[in-house]
């Protein structure tokens, strides 16, 4: 445990007290791997459906050996967490007619599970870079774990904030306080939602926007994220939007502003509410 | 105006934004280019579906962003407005870099039953065997390149203007190539390019662009 802690700092990979996955910041540009095409491990939807929301389940399953990178490593790193694919807390088909079940069915068991399987892999390679000492490695292998680190939390958090349309969850009343600030700090929620539209639709590129509260002044502001950045430090994220093209473009092909016109419907108020009284649980 | 010009236009120089000034009156607006085969043309390898999308929509949409970021541009240059400049060259960029990419992308590629996916010869053949060793090594290189973009972005097969030689590079978003290095072939890594046909599987498109890439418009820009 002692070497589990002193690795994680080392790594910038911090397993908290509450076990929440936490990748800090200062990361640096390297190099990297798909992420959108490793081998998928069979996830039994069915049976998960229902289970709690937790990204932080570790399972039993050998870590995908998919990516190029890590074929010569060897893997003594038992001690490592592994992080696995969080069940969705609705059906494939429950968000439409916003996001179709195609879509929610790629993107949770190919691209959500792509970032789980490379996030072990990564992180095993880095462990064994380090018992290595191989410093050139271990600096290589930040990028892949910040890039996919990002994707499963990032794809976690999105999940969560989403809701069925009409079910209370989705309608903004089941936030109140929040509902509150968004009103204190936007003038109105027509003029928040107007702002956060055109932040989603003014990415360049692959990202999220998110509305995110500053922990320290606790005031609220829009943010956007290129490719798989998470929203670190003393920023909470509230309510995430995936923007990357695979998040609608089955269905709305280039139109992505009848995405987001859509995702409005389907936002989980609680969810939201809950990240931004609850300061300290950030992932969940 | 000529996607020559445009790139210059890319390159940070005040010198060359003063002059585009002076010509704003007699500009003319940049339009779509058309492609030189049919939207289906590209079958099974790319489907009729994604061409017909990806160049009347994606490729109109960078179109009509970089007249309007010109005009606002020009609009900011009469007012002498430095801070609108600079904010909207970020817009010029991308849409610009869009323009640019796609028109070069559109030309890379040709039907089977025209030239696509007959290896390179000549000199450029020559040169991506000195820098590669064989040409399935560097397209195991170009997909290697590909598969490592993290977002959306390209990859491109690159002159280097000084020495002559070629090599791979990745750009972000839409940043295009400019400086010493000469675009010679470029691969669009972004999901729309690939989606609707191969989904998640963008390994499969890496591999199968090969039969359409045209390497006699690559030859003739690693020439000029
Ligand atoms: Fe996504
Ligand atoms: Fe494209």
């Amino acid at each position: 445990m002692q070497f589990l802690q002193y690795f994680a700092v080392f790594t910038q990979i911090i397993y908290g007290s509450d076990n929440h996955l936490n990748v800090t910041g200062s990361q640096i540009a390297a190099t990297s791997v798909d992420s959108e095409t490793a081998t998928i491990l069979p996830v039994d939807i069915e049976s998960k459906i229902g289970v709690d929301f937790d990204i932080t389940a570790t399972t039993e399953v050998p870590l995908a050996t998919n990516s190029i990178i890590f074929d010569n490593i060897d893997k003594t790193t038992d001690y490592l967490k592994k992080f696995t694919l969080p069940s969705l807390p609705y059906a494939y088909n429950a968000l439409e007619p916003y996001i179709s079940k195609q879509i929610m069915e790629l993107h949770h068991t190919r691209h959500h599970q792509a970032y789980v399987d490379n996030l072990n892999a990564a992180l095993q390679g880095h462990a064994t870079a380090f018992q290595k000492a191989d410093v050139k490695k271990q600096i290589e292998l930040q990028q892949v774990i910040k890039f996919n680190g990002g994707g499963h939390i990032n794809h976690s958090l999105f999940w969560a904030n989403l809701s069925p349309a009409g079910t209370p969850a989705a309608s903004p009343s089941a936030a109140p306080q929040l509902r509150d600030a968004i009103e204190e700090r936007w003038g109105s929620y027509d003029t928040f939602k107007e702002k956060f539209s055109k932040a989603l639709l003014g990415i360049q590129g692959s990202g999220w926007g998110w509305l995110v509260k500053d922990k320290n002044k606790g005031i609220l502001s829009i943010e956007t994220t290129k490719d798989q950045d998470p929203v670190i430090g003393d920023r909470i994220p509230i309510i995430g939007v995936d923007m990357w093209e695979h998040a609608y473009y089955i269905q709305y092909l280039n139109d992505k502003a009848s995405y987001v016109e859509g995702v409005w419907n389907i936002i989980n108020w609680e969810t939201a509410e809950t990240r931004f009284k609850n300061l300290t649980s950030l992932y969940l | 105006m000529s996607l020559s010009n445009l790139r210059a236009r890319l390159l940070p120089s005040t010198v060359r934004a003063v002059r585009v000034a002076s010509t704003q009156a007699t500009r003319a607006k940049h339009t779509l280019p058309d492609l030189p085969y049919d939207y289906g043309a590209l079958e099974p390898v790319i489907s009729g579906k994604i061409m017909e999308l990806h160049h009347k929509k994606h490729h109109q949409t960078y179109v009509n962003g970089l007249n309007d970021a010109e005009a606002k541009y020009a609009e900011a240059l009469g007012l002498g407005d430095v801070a609108k400049q600079v904010e909207l060259q970020a817009l010029v960029k991308f849409h610009g870099g869009g323009h640019l990419n796609h028109t070069l992308f559109w030309e890379n590629l040709a039907p089977k039953s025209s030239c696509g996916g007959a290896p390179p010869s000549g000199i450029l053949a020559s040169q991506i065997n000195k820098t590669f060793g064989t040409y399935d090594a560097f397209k195991k290189a170009m997909n290697a390149a590909l598969m490592g973009v993290q977002g959306s972005g390209w990859a491109w097969l690159v002159k280097d203007s000084e020495t002559g030689g070629v090599g791979i590079v990745t750009r972000p978003n839409q940043d295009p190539v400019v400086g010493k290095l000469r675009p010679l072939l470029g691969i669009d890594a972004w999901e729309h390019a690939y989606y609707l046909q191969y989904e998640n599987r963008k390994a499969e498109y890496f591999g199968a662009i090969w039969d359409v890439v045209n390497w006699k418009a690559a030859e003739k820009r690693f020439a000029a």
